[in-house]
């Protein structure tokens, strides 16, 4: 997804990120036979919409249409199914092994296969960490505690207990979110259609919090 | 494959399950910032797989424990 966005545009990356939920649905229905009832393709699509009114900056820079950007886009495409792959078939490894066995070996296999990506496709020198500021010293401690760690542990603990497809729609608070800290933290202004985008957001969660059995 | 879900017995168990889903979303939103952080000292693939190593190397004593309590 890295790669790919790096070949396009970020509001492309973050665009085609929202397809996310709806592929893992796609997928769940079919590796887990898992039910995509009307109420969890009406969620997804609420959400969906929600982070479309959210995303209204990406829709207006974004260009899908441009052969310049298509193997970017397909990259992150590709990243995208990876990472919905990702969710739904760590779900039906939970019928043997616990979730922290898979996310570890799953983490073990891909620390193992990325090294040599790393030295082929951006040569790194280990001095490059002796430049870091107080900021990129958090952020680097943020990403390997919070972001790959304790988030990955929360997130995998519940996906034990839910349907991929349910667990998949609170991946539209994830902008939510981001366009509230971005308001906080970096003083960005909340736009009334970030609000609203916000507010179907939390309607869709809602939704298949309150209402969905069909586990 | 087979549905693997264990069933919440309780709508309060949904509600805590989806807590932690979003506690999760909010430590994914901040990916963004913290990458921005980063850009300037970084390439975009050694952001991404660098913090990833140290996270793998925080989990393997995790995994060795939990062998060793299985036996």
């Amino acid at each position: 997804m890295t790669w790919g966005i790096s070949k396009s545009l970020a509001s492309n990356g973050s665009i085609l990120n929202l397809l996310i939920p709806v592929i893992s649905a796609v997928l769940a229905s079919i590796m887990l036979k898992e039910k995509l009832t009307l109420l969890r393709s009406a969620s997804l699509a609420i959400g969906l919409l929600g982070v479309a009114f959210l995303s209204m900056s990406d829709f207006r820079q974004a260009s899908f249409g441009s052969m310049k950007y298509l193997t970017g886009n397909v990259l992150i495409f590709g990243g995208c199914f990876g990472s919905s792959f990702y969710n739904v078939y760590c779900k039906g490894l939970m019928q043997k092994f616990q979730e922290i066995e898979i996310l570890i070996y799953s983490y073990i296999t891909a620390s193992l296969f990325s090294i040599p990506l790393l030295i082929w496709a951006e040569p790194f020198h280990f001095h490059s960490l002796f430049g870091f500021d107080a900021k990129a010293i958090l952020a680097f401690l943020f990403l390997a505690f919070f972001m790959y760690g304790a988030s990955m542990l929360l997130f995998f603990k519940a996906l034990q207990h839910l349907d991929v497809t349910t667990a998949s729609t609170s991946l539209y608070l994830v902008p939510v979110f981001g366009v509230v800290l971005a308001a906080t933290l970096l003083g960005e202004r909340l736009s009334p259609t970030a609000l609203a985008g916000a507010a179907i957001v939390l309607i869709s969660t809602i939704l298949v919090v309150r209402y969905d059995t069909s586990y | 494959m087979s549905s693997a879900a264990v069933v919440p017995s309780s709508k309060s168990q949904t509600v805590w399950y989806f807590i932690l889903l979003a506690l999760a979303s909010l430590i994914w939103s901040g990916q963004g910032i913290a990458v921005k952080f980063l850009d300037p000292h970084l390439g975009p693939i050694a952001i991404t797989f660098l913090p990833f190593y140290v996270t793998t190397l925080l989990f393997v004593p995790l995994l060795l424990r939990m062998r060793r309590k299985r036996g």
